[in-house]
């Protein structure tokens, strides 16, 4: 009789040791801690296989409810060590690092596309030994027109339509002018290209803008002469659009170059099989060219028999609409960061 | 443009299909816009004889007809109540069509219809839809093939011709450039006319008093004309180019003007009062009826066709009301005139009229074409409107104008174009163009037809043979022997380098328009007298841009208003300003705005910090110091664009920007949802005082010892003048000093703060030891306490 014990006490017993362990649960921080209570409670010499032992001292009638009981207790032991050593390891992984969690957001500058262009322009040309010449958008009628054999009442004047701020002044209605400037302060030879902005009386719409950016090319030399201008041509067509790049020449009319062309470029869609976009040629219009009209040398001094030039133009919006597939000029000036983050 | 393949092959034989064609003729500088199939508006169609008229036994308003068509015998059922025996009707066949219904053997209420007789409006002809067209006995018979020209079926090329080429403004110009293309020659219709034997000086008079305005007037009569429609080849030719057939002597004079490219005018001789006709430059407020129905009031440039009291005509732009060929008219005087293209090309300006007529003056018309046009028209009238024509033209061209003769040198050809043409390749483009060779070898000399006024240089040759040579057959040379040059441009290396700063530092760049409206320009820059635009298209963009400032204001709202609230933006921005002396003066700015968090997004680890004054300083410091722009000072300013928060920034004494929180009222004006900032710096100011070289400075070779000081003033003390007095101080062993906290609150009194120092003690040839340092430093305390009652914060 010397430890009969009623299953109700066993059951106190049970319940007091469960509140011993979840207490020192709690104490511990690493996973060393929590093996020395894994060892108290649960190990071979534990308090609940003691606790198994004491099972033979409850009276028959009541010794399944307190095994029960038991089995209980032993399981909800070992299920809270295990869940507790889970925890305790995550926390490790936790103080090495999430790679996923963001990084220090920064802003993100931007060139904007039309930079980007021209300065892949810029880049060929100079490779080619071009240098660059600017001049002032608001332009007086003689460097716009005139000294380009474009004479006032000339049908050509409509070609462009033409923003004037008085009589004698316009904004530029193409970078042509410093073609002039340049070679009214210089000798020949003369290998310039002039980017800027123009201006044309143009309704905005999905093609057209009243404001527009152009490159403006000048070359003059003694033996400069179309091969060249075609050969010109054709490095900036691969430079810009690829090695696989043709190009095509087309009579045309402008006063200051005789011969004039316009020149296309392969579509850069079908690549000159022929496409919408094309409308079936396989050819896309890019702008124009020719040899400098001699009426033009006559403007600024040089002697025609003794040199030739070429000058071509060129429209960066155009450029930029074709390489990135832009549909619609206006999205150049609306600025949205929707559309430059995109460059 | 419009040409008619059917008119052009008129003049020339060729084989080949539209699109080739169209190709070709892009492909020597006559762009074909557009290639417009035309399908006839019927076909099958022909005359029928009506042989009976019989009521179909199961309807009542539908009637069966028998129908002689020559080669047989029809029933038709026809339901136009003005069907009756004995008249001649036109009958689609079975197999043709009228519009969009194709004719097939049908039967309607039980009887076999094998045909259908036309109204006006089934055929196209005319809105009348009354009945049947029921036609001239005298001018049909049946079986021959109704309206035959208006069947066929064409193909119009709309060309875009440049301005340099008037020529090209018609079907016989056109069909030079196609003989010149195919190698073959041109079919001129012949102008032979008979006439009748009055002499046509009894009968009018021609003086011009302008003959630079007007050098050549030719004058045909043609007497007792029967004005009618006009036959249906010529109806069909002018429908073809988009012209309105009216009457047989007007659809002559055009279709002349189509086929020649020369304008014509017909006036009612009867209405040309006292038989005179009188070129002159209009009166002062002279006022004019035109064809058109609109009073037009002149100016002394204009110039008018008058006869003995009246203007009958506006020059080279448009007849007058009262002169006009109408069904009365018995009598036809045909004008053939040469005018300069200058005055009528300001003429039409002003009025703004543009005619077919003007758009061919205005380019260059030619003065020796005026005989073959009224010829060709005269002969045209005597055989479409049974005119009589008189006998002999009146022809007044006081200085007849030569046909010019150009040389043309095989080397000059190379040295433009870089490849050798054949002389016998060269002589063929230009004698099919027109250009007849007198002489054939060095140089090639031509004889250049008036039509062709474009032709005025050897250069202009030149093209012409590359022209149809082709631009394909010169080769791309890419081997250059280029002169090496030096130009650099500064100004475009310096807006790169500032471009790559900004972008560095997270700014996205923006190019802004520069065309801007009034409030745009007065409401940032009221002092500056903006450059107005003369022609705007929209009061919009009246002025060209006085500010970059306020396209930034533009970017920023614009991107608000769409929802993103972190923006920062830069632009190198061109403004202009109205200058007396220099008309307009362009200047370039350094512009940009920023708003919103330092971050531009959430960050889990930092509180959101909005941007601020200092955080823009911060950005606008490290852009200075990366161009290496030296003595940069700062200074308050009270510029109306910006809040107290701001600063005007110096470099040696010479400003070269501002910046600062955007003034309260332009964010209310630009319905800003919230704060921002922005900076505006001078370009040329700026780039000025980048250093053109840097030279090496030695890297001290000796430990820095490193000391930090708090010190408390009053507020009105500024971080600058306490850093100044440390440097004036500490001499030369201070090298850098920097604020690392400046403090306000408990323990220190109400207008005190405590700011906090690093110094930086360096020595060139030595380490420096602490008994060094501490005399200096004791004295940097001593002078900041003198200087500014300052105390050492313990
Ligand atoms: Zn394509």
């Amino acid at each position: 009789m010397e430890s009969q014990v009623t299953e109700k006490s066993f059951v106190q017993r049970i319940q007091q040791i469960q509140n011993e362990f979840e207490s020192e649960l709690n104490q511990i921080k690493s996973l060393k801690d929590l093996e020395g209570v894994r060892i108290a409670y649960a190990g071979r010499k534990g308090v609940v296989s003691s606790l198994f032992k004491q099972l033979g001292n409850i009276p028959p009638e009541e010794r399944k409810a307190a095994g029960q009981s038991l089995n209980l207790l032993k399981q909800f032991v070992s299920q809270t060590i295990q869940s507790r050593e889970n925890s305790l390891s995550c926390r490790n992984v936790k103080q090495k690092i999430d790679i996923t969690l963001p990084g220090e957001p920064h802003y993100t500058g931007r060139l904007h596309p039309l930079t980007q262009v021209l300065r892949e322009i810029k880049l060929c040309f100079q490779n080619m030994g071009f240098s660059i010449a600017q001049g002032p958008e608001v332009e007086s009628e003689y460097y716009n027109f005139e000294a380009l054999n474009i004479p006032k009442g000339h049908p050509a004047r409509d070609m462009h339509d033409t923003i004037f701020v008085d009589d004698n002044l316009v904004l530029r209605t193409h970078t042509s002018p410093v073609q002039i400037r340049v070679m009214e302060n210089q000798s020949p030879p003369v290998r310039i290209i002039a980017p800027g902005r123009c201006y044309r009386r143009d309704t905005p719409d999905a093609s057209h803008s009243p404001f527009f950016h152009q490159v403006e090319g000048l070359c003059v030399d003694k033996n400069v002469n179309f091969a060249d201008l075609k050969g010109v041509i054709l490095t900036f067509a691969r430079h810009m659009f690829g090695s696989d790049m043709k190009i095509r020449f087309r009579p045309s009319f402008f006063p200051f170059t005789e011969p004039s062309a316009e020149y296309d470029f392969s579509c850069l869609i079908c690549r000159g099989r022929g496409c919408r976009v094309c409308k079936g040629t396989g050819w896309v219009e890019i702008s124009g060219a020719g040899m400098v009209n001699p009426v033009v040398f006559g403007y600024v001094g040089y002697d025609p028999e003794e040199y030739t030039g070429y000058a071509f133009g060129m429209g960066i919006e155009r450029i930029a609409m074709l390489l990135f597939e832009i549909p619609d000029i206006r999205l150049f000036f609306e600025n949205d960061m929707r559309f430059l983050n995109q460059f | 443009m419009k040409i008619s393949l059917n008119w052009l092959k008129s003049y020339i034989d060729f084989e080949c299909d539209p699109n080739s064609l169209a190709h070709k003729l892009t492909m020597v500088g006559l762009e074909v816009e557009e290639i417009q199939p035309i399908e006839p508006p019927f076909s099958n169609v022909v005359v029928g004889y009506v042989i009976s008229v019989k009521k179909h036994p199961n309807a009542d308003k539908l009637s069966v007809c028998q129908v002689d068509i020559g080669s047989e015998k029809l029933s038709v059922v026809c339901g136009a109540p003005n069907v009756r025996e004995g008249i001649l009707v036109p009958v689609v066949k079975t197999g043709g069509h009228v519009g969009e219904m194709n004719v097939k053997e049908v039967k309607i209420r039980g009887v076999v219809s094998r045909g259908m007789i036309c109204s006006e409006r089934e055929l196209g002809l005319s809105d009348n839809h009354k009945g049947i067209l029921i036609l001239d006995k005298n001018s049909q018979t049946p079986g021959k093939p109704f309206l035959e020209e208006m069947q066929k079926s064409d193909t119009v090329l709309q060309i875009d011709v440049t301005p340099n080429r008037p020529d090209c403004l018609s079907h016989i110009g056109i069909a030079r450039e196609v003989g010149t293309i195919f190698g073959k020659s041109l079919r001129i219709p012949s102008e032979h006319v008979e006439t009748t034997d009055i002499p046509i000086d009894s009968l009018a008079d021609v003086t011009i008093q302008d003959q630079d305005a007007c050098p050549r007037y030719t004058v045909r009569i043609v007497k007792d004309v029967q004005i009618a429609p006009s036959p249906d080849w010529l109806q069909s030719r002018l429908q073809s180019v988009g012209i309105r057939s009216i009457n047989n002597v007007v659809d002559i004079t055009n279709f002349v003007l189509m086929e020649t490219g020369h304008p014509l005018h017909a006036f009612d001789y009867d209405y040309i009062e006292q038989h005179k006709i009188i070129v002159r430059k209009a009166k002062k407020g002279e006022k004019f009826i035109t064809l058109d129905d609109t009073e037009r009031i002149l100016t002394v440039d204009d110039l008018l066709i008058c006869d003995g009291r009246r203007p009958v005509a506006l020059a080279g732009i448009m007849g007058g009301q009262n002169s006009e060929v109408s069904d009365t008219t018995k009598h036809i005087l045909l004008e053939s005139a040469y005018f300069d293209s200058m005055t009528i090309r300001k003429s039409a300006r002003r009025l703004v009229m543009s005619t077919e007529a003007s758009q061919r003056f205005e380019r260059g018309a030619d003065p020796n074409g005026t005989l073959y046009a009224i010829n060709r028209a005269a002969s045209l009238i005597a055989e479409f409107a049974n005119g009589k024509v008189v006998e002999g033209t009146i022809d007044v061209y006081p200085r007849p104008i030569k046909p010019l003769s150009i040389s043309l040198r095989s080397s000059y050809l190379k040295r433009v174009l870089g490849v050798e043409i054949p002389d016998d390749t060269v002589v063929t483009i230009l004698n099919d163009l027109g250009l007849e060779c007198k002489s054939i070898h060095h140089p090639i000399t031509v004889s250049v037809p008036t039509y062709r006024p474009d032709l005025q240089n050897e250069i202009d040759l030149v093209e012409e043979v590359v022209r149809h040579y082709g631009f394909e057959h010169i080769p791309a040379n890419t081997i250059n022997h280029i002169q090496l040059t030096t130009n650099r441009n500064e100004a475009q290396e310096n807006t790169e380098l500032i471009r790559d700063i900004f972008c560095g530092l997270g700014f996205a760049e923006v190019w802004n328009n520069t065309l801007v409206s009034e409030s745009h320009v007065k409401s940032l820059t009221p002092n500056i007298k903006p450059i107005s635009i003369q022609n705007p298209l929209s009061p919009e963009t009246q002025y060209l841009r006085t500010s970059g400032i306020a396209s930034i204001l533009d970017n920023l709202q614009w991107n608000l208003n769409r929802g993103e609230r972190n923006l920062r933006f830069f632009e190198i921005a061109q403004t202009f300003q109205y200058d007396t002396e220099k008309c307009g003066l362009e200047k370039w700015m350094i512009v940009g705005g920023l708003t919103g968090e330092c971050f531009p997004k959430p960050y889990w680890k930092n509180k959101s910090i909005t941007v601020d004054f200092y955080h823009l300083k911060g950005l606008l410091g490290s852009f200075l110091s990366r161009l290496q722009i030296p003595d940069i000072t700062f200074q308050t300013t009270n510029d109306h664009l910006f809040e107290d928060n701001s600063a005007a920034i110096y470099s040696k004494k010479k400003k070269i920007g501002i910046f600062g929180e955007f003034q309260k009222h332009l964010i209310e004006c630009w319905s800003l949802k919230q704060q921002a900032y922005g900076f505006q710096l001078d370009f040329e100011a700026l780039t000025e005082e980048i250093p053109k070289i840097t030279k090496y400075k030695d890297i001290p070779k000796y430990p820095a010892v490193k000391l930090d000081l708090a010190m408390i003033v009053d507020e009105c003390v500024s971080s600058e003048q306490m850093i100044d007095a440390i440097f004036k101080s500490g001499g030369k062993l201070v090298a850098q000093v920097d604020i690392f906290d400046v403090y306000r609150g408990k323990p220190l009194k109400e207008n005190e703060k405590s700011v906090a120092f690093a110094l930086t003690f360096i020595s060139k040839d030595r380490t420096l030891r602490e008994d060094e340092i501490n005399p200096v430093f004791d004295k940097i305390i001593q002078n900041l306490s003198n200087k500014f009652h300052a105390s050492l914060r313990s």
